[in-house]
């Protein structure tokens, strides 16, 4: 089982990388409650992107794993209707799942 | 019989749309993220009145003008654009007629996008194949800027317009095209897509209405939706799995190819796919900087400068992959 805290400090140092990339007004919260994209959520598609893109290469440096976000939280939202980048607790959610499954695949 | 690329020349409009000039026009756009993301500082637009069919002929000039000798020897003549003159005739035969071929040409229309190319040289290499031609005449060209809202942050970023012609030749030698796959996933159908001005939906004042989505890009019917998650997703996705089959059957492997020409989608998609395939990224060629995403172009135009630029050099094994609207994709293994 992957440490949760570990996770989420990874996904926080994605938000400080992707915050890089936003105007002020629209840079995210680091924080577990913290909404991201849709409904109210701060991002764009553009800003999704780059927490995307951020969040990628923050796990290739922390795991070890390769993997498209892109595609997987796609294929995720589609197929519960949950996106897992709601909320910063949401993606953490997701990716405490994600990873494990994703190394045994490999 | 093999078929081998033999020449591309180029047409790209006069006028220049720099990033600076999009960022006066729209000062709210976050050009940061934007630039960084597209991958492209410039690109080239077409003027009023200057289409497809125009580009296409001055392509088709230039590559006659270095072999004169061709405008008698083609056999078929085929036009890949999403943006012609007309509904009706093709324009393979418009192009047909400005270039004054022989009435035993046989011309015709690949209305397919970012996979064109790969889709074009497929057809030729069949027909040389079936010993039904020796000289394919293939024209890429498009004009996306016209079927781009103004207000449309996303795609006036990553769009330009162009045009190649290429000659495809029926050969004895070793090298040449080696392989080619051409695959569709038309459950995707409308994740890119212009959703009226066809016969399912034809323009109305309905389709003329601006809508603003929750990015701020305005549209209308009438205009390019692209689902640019949905799009990257599927490309993450099945492109990879895709290029892995394609040197597998050809007992091929990644190392072994000297250059990737991936079609020039954007950079977010160029980097995902040199992580996804852990490639270096030396060996992913790139050229969206000055002339953005030019569509069934982008790949021609990238040969054309990787050749300029020595990457072609023989020997040279060069894997080219198109993947866009359609959803429609395919890979092809050239031997230089």
């Amino acid at each position: 089982m992957l440490d949760r805290s570990t996770v989420l400090q990874s996904v926080y140092h994605a938000i400080d990388a992707a915050n890089e990339q936003l105007p002020p007004q629209d840079a995210i919260s680091k924080t577990p409650t913290a909404l991201l994209y849709g409904g109210s959520g701060p991002l764009d598609s553009l800003g999704l992107v780059s927490l995307v893109f951020a969040l990628e290469n923050r796990i290739e440096t922390d795991f070890g794993h390769t993997l498209s976000l892109m595609a997987e939280s796609t294929a995720a939202a589609n197929a519960s209707g949950n996106d897992p980048f709601r909320t910063v607790e949401t993606l953490v959610d997701w990716l405490v799942i994600l990873l494990p499954a994703s190394k045994a695949a490999a | 019989m093999r078929a081998v690329i033999r020449d591309i020349a180029a047409a790209l409009p006069e006028h220049v749309v720099t990033n600076a000039n999009l960022h006066a026009e729209h000062p709210e756009w976050n050009f940061t993220a934007l630039a960084e993301k597209a991958g492209v500082t410039q690109r080239r637009i077409a003027a009023d009145g200057e289409t497809s069919l125009d580009f296409g002929e001055r392509a088709c000039r230039a590559l006659l003008d270095r072999h004169p000798a061709l405008v008698d020897l083609v056999d078929i003549l085929i036009f890949c654009t999403q943006t012609p003159d007309h509904i009706l005739p093709p324009n393979s035969c418009l192009l047909h007629q400005r270039l004054g071929l022989a009435e035993r040409v046989a011309a015709f229309d690949l209305p397919h996008a970012c996979s064109g190319f790969i889709y074009a040289i497929s057809q030729a290499r069949a027909y040389i194949a079936a010993g039904i031609a020796r000289h394919v005449l293939i024209v890429n060209a498009d004009t996306y800027s016209k079927l781009i809202h103004p207000a449309d942050r996303s795609a006036r970023a990553l769009f330009g317009d162009g045009a190649t012609a290429t000659w495809v030749e029926a050969t004895e030698e070793a090298r040449g095209i080696v392989d080619v796959v051409c695959c569709t996933a038309g459950s995707l159908f409308d994740k890119f897509i212009v959703p009226a001005g066809g016969c399912r939906h034809p323009r109305s004042e309905a389709t003329g209405a601006e809508v603003t989505d929750e990015s701020g890009n305005v549209r209308t019917a009438e205009h390019i939706h692209m689902s640019g998650r949905d799009i990257l997703a599927f490309v993450n996705k099945r492109i990879p799995q895709h290029i892995d089959e394609v040197l597998a059957r050809n007992q091929i492997k990644r190392e072994d190819i000297d250059l990737y020409v991936f079609h020039q989608a954007s950079a977010m998609v160029l980097d995902s796919l040199t992580r996804l395939l852990r490639l270096p990224p030396s060996k992913v060629f790139r050229n969206l900087d000055q002339i953005g995403n030019t569509v069934s172009a982008s790949i021609p135009l990238a040969l054309v400068e990787a050749r300029a630029g020595g990457r072609l050099a023989s020997p040279a094994t060069v894997l080219l992959c198109g993947f866009g609207a359609g959803f429609s994709w395919g890979t092809a293994i050239v031997r230089f």
